[in-house]
């Protein structure tokens, strides 16, 4: 968060935008540290855009590029693969189109069609927009935002307007409904629920007639800056400045009062008018966990206190296993915050911090600015609201593995806990009662079997990268077998972990083109398990020599000699590479150990 | 009196970015490089959130310069 642009909150006005930006962006006092290039096309003109959203880009910490696709021309911008949006290569592109533009005469005079032309023209315009964003996805490597329309809140049918199959409002909602259906699965194509953003700060007040006839300007100027701030929730997580973990106070933050000086019973949480409150302000918390946000405490008070509440209050709505971290004890809320980001392997940057006290977060800023301390309102009425208007939960893409991210980190608290309770490694090995599961690939893994090749860099032998297409594409042929790997143990499932690609070369002989494992399954001989299942599948089908190759990188030192102790022999050595050869009726199954595989 | 004047050129000053001593009733989308089309309308709107006022459609279009603006709002009562 950039300190020259502290000004700037949420409700700030378009001039406040106007002049900072004149002031600091124009003046080139650029943010250095990343650029995304942000396009935008639109069937009107766009005004204050550029200002606007350069300013929030920057008030985030980094800096961004626009390009404003000339007046009302977006279709030739997109169709015409010599134009300047595609020479400008953008990271992110956003389509504006408005209603009247679009359905022109069915938008004019709708009841001059039949109830089944209006239907078919909605179909008609879905395919055409669709193809349209399709022709550009094809061409370009950007994220595409479209904004759906606004569905008009007067039709000359007046009450009976839904009387009449298929009307004016019903087509232009079945327009959006239609557009969101059709790339409800793509993670290039976004559709922006433009008519949601303009009821949340009213419909009169998203239009100017006066704006709109000379300058044909839809989006009005004091509501520019807050399109572009929902735009926003789009970019960070494009350059990872999305947040992952909330870490939350106790008093007076998840129940009213404290709980050291007030009674059990006083505090105030439960059905009343104060107690509802932090009652649904952890509501919104769980809801956050279920789509894998990570929560954490940390609080100064006395653990037996806090535990007390947290595990026998009736009215507690988050428990002990919704937390990842837990830190309750009288040190520093600094220190705590940094012991937690470490136990969790997550960035302090990927934090938000939720305090009550505003000592405590004056104190956080300080020390930790990249921290993200939420301005707590003094009303705690207030307080869903607040937590419900941050965009930096926004992700681009929301896995199975994602939603349960929350879970597994608490089960990864509750196994180092095990882990400092047993003597010895094999021990803790063994007490985990760890079964793993081996499936080829299907359209159900294949986006995680994709994510696992983007993101793992230590347990990774060759370090390819594949979209989830090219896992379709391997899964499908038969010059390539795909495997994923699940795990399990009893204290909880860690998911699809590990990912083994085999290529054809002879009938006889196959390459590991890709072997795999999420740093989180690391160090418990999973691996060994996963690939005494695969040499006794491959020997079933003929195969009887597996080529193993490593090549290496600055992350993926710890699996240089994994080979070696498969039972491979090394047949090339250079710096770029190391090949290994085994011949598959000498591996020695044994090196599997405790680990129970799941047919 | 002279205060709401000052407003008035403080609003142009911020909008278009140039300094109040340099603002007159005749400072005109001709003789001023950033007071181009797009600014204008930011312009305008930003002197009736000020004044709370509100201009109609063909009043609008007649604005050449800042003096324009000055009837207009003498018009709504409005005393520079």
């Amino acid at each position: 968060m950039n300190r020259k642009f502290e000004r700037i909150q949420r409700d700030s006005s378009y001039i406040q935008f106007h002049k900072i930006y004149h002031q600091f962006i124009k003046s080139k006092e650029l943010e250095k540290n990343g650029r995304l290039k942000i396009g935008l096309l639109s069937s009107f003109s766009l005004i204050g855009f550029e200002e606007c959203l350069n300013v929030w880009c920057n008030k985030y910490g980094f800096n961004c590029e626009i390009y404003i696709g000339p007046y009302g021309q977006y279709n030739q911008q997109i169709y015409n693969n010599q134009s300047k949006l595609y020479k400008f290569d953008p990271d992110a592109v956003f389509l504006l189109l408005d209603v009247e533009h679009l359905f022109k005469e069915f938008f004019k005079r709708p009841y001059t069609h039949s109830a089944e032309e209006r239907q078919s023209k909605v179909r008609e315009l879905v395919d055409d927009v669709s193809n349209m964003l399709l022709y550009l996805a094809e061409r370009s490597e950007s994220k595409i935002i479209m904004n759906n329309l606004e569905v008009p809140v007067y039709s000359p049918l007046g009450l009976l307007e839904n009387k009449e199959n298929y009307g004016l409002i019903k087509i232009v909602k079945e327009f959006n409904t239609q557009l969101e259906d059709t790339f409800r699965e793509s993670n290039r194509i976004y559709v922006f629920d433009y008519d949601l953003f303009t009821s949340k700060y009213g419909k009169d007040n998203c239009t100017d007639p006066r704006m709109k006839y000379l300058a044909d300007m839809r989006v009005p100027k004091e509501i520019v800056p807050k399109l572009c701030y929902n735009y926003l929730s789009y970019l960070l997580p494009m350059l990872g400045l999305n947040r992952k973990c909330i870490v939350l106070d106790l008093d007076n933050t998840l129940w009213g009062g404290i709980i050291g000086e007030d009674e059990f019973e006083n505090i105030a949480l439960g059905p009343d008018p104060l107690g509802s409150v932090f009652v649904d302000f952890q509501k919104k918390l769980l809801a956050l966990y279920d789509k894998g946000i990570l929560l954490a405490i940390n609080s100064n008070n006395n653990l037996e206190d806090a535990l007390k509440v947290i595990k026998e209050h009736p009215y507690m709505v988050l428990k002990e296993e919704h937390f990842a971290g837990f830190k309750v004890n009288w040190k520093s809320k600094v220190l705590n915050i940094k012991e937690i980001a470490d136990d969790l392997n997550i960035g302090l940057d990927s934090m938000v911090f939720i305090d009550d006290d505003p000592v405590n977060r004056e104190m956080m800023r300080k020390f930790y600015p990249e921290v993200l301390t939420m301005g707590l309102p003094s009303d705690p009425s207030q307080y869903s609201k607040t937590l419900e208007n941050l965009i930096e939960f926004n992700t681009l893409q929301l896995t199975e593995a994602d939603k349960r991210r929350g879970k597994m980190y608490v089960e990864q608290r509750y196994r180092r806990e095990f882990e400092s309770s047993v003597t010895n490694m094999q021990e803790f090995l063994k007490g985990l009662e760890m079964e793993i599961e081996i499936e080829p690939a299907n359209r159900f893994n294949i986006p995680r079997i994709g994510q696992l090749t983007q993101r793992t860099n230590q347990f990774n032998l060759t370090t390819k990268r594949y979209q989830e297409e090219d896992i379709t594409k391997f899964s499908k042929s038969d010059e390539y077998e795909v495997y994923s790997l699940r795990l399990k143990d009893k204290f909880g499932e860690y998911g699809l972990i590990g990912v083994l690609i085999l290529k054809r070369e002879t009938d006889i002989t196959w390459t590991i083109d890709t072997f795999l494992l999420s740093c989180r399954a690391m160090g418990k001989n999973v691996e060994k398990a996963f690939f005494t299942y695969i040499v006794n599948m491959l020997e079933k089908k003929g195969i009887s020599k597996l080529r193993g190759i490593y090549l290496p990188t600055n992350k993926n030192i710890p699996v240089k000699n994994l080979y070696k102790e498969l039972g491979f022999t090394k047949i090339e050595e250079s710096p770029s590479r190391t090949v290994w050869l085994l011949d598959c009726k000498n591996y020695d199954e044994s090196i599997a150990g405790y680990i129970k595989i799941i047919e | 009196m002279i205060k709401l004047n000052k407003g008035l050129k403080k609003i142009v000053s911020e909008v278009l970015q140039i300094p109040v001593p340099q603002i007159s009733s005749e400072t005109s989308q001709d003789n001023t490089e950033s007071w181009t089309s797009v600014v204008n309308l930011l312009l305008i709107s930003e002197i009736e959130e000020r004044f709370n006022v509100e201009f109609d459609i063909d009043e609008l279009i007649k604005i050449k310069k800042l003096g324009d603006i000055e009837v207009l709002l003498a018009k709504r009562g409005v005393s520079l």
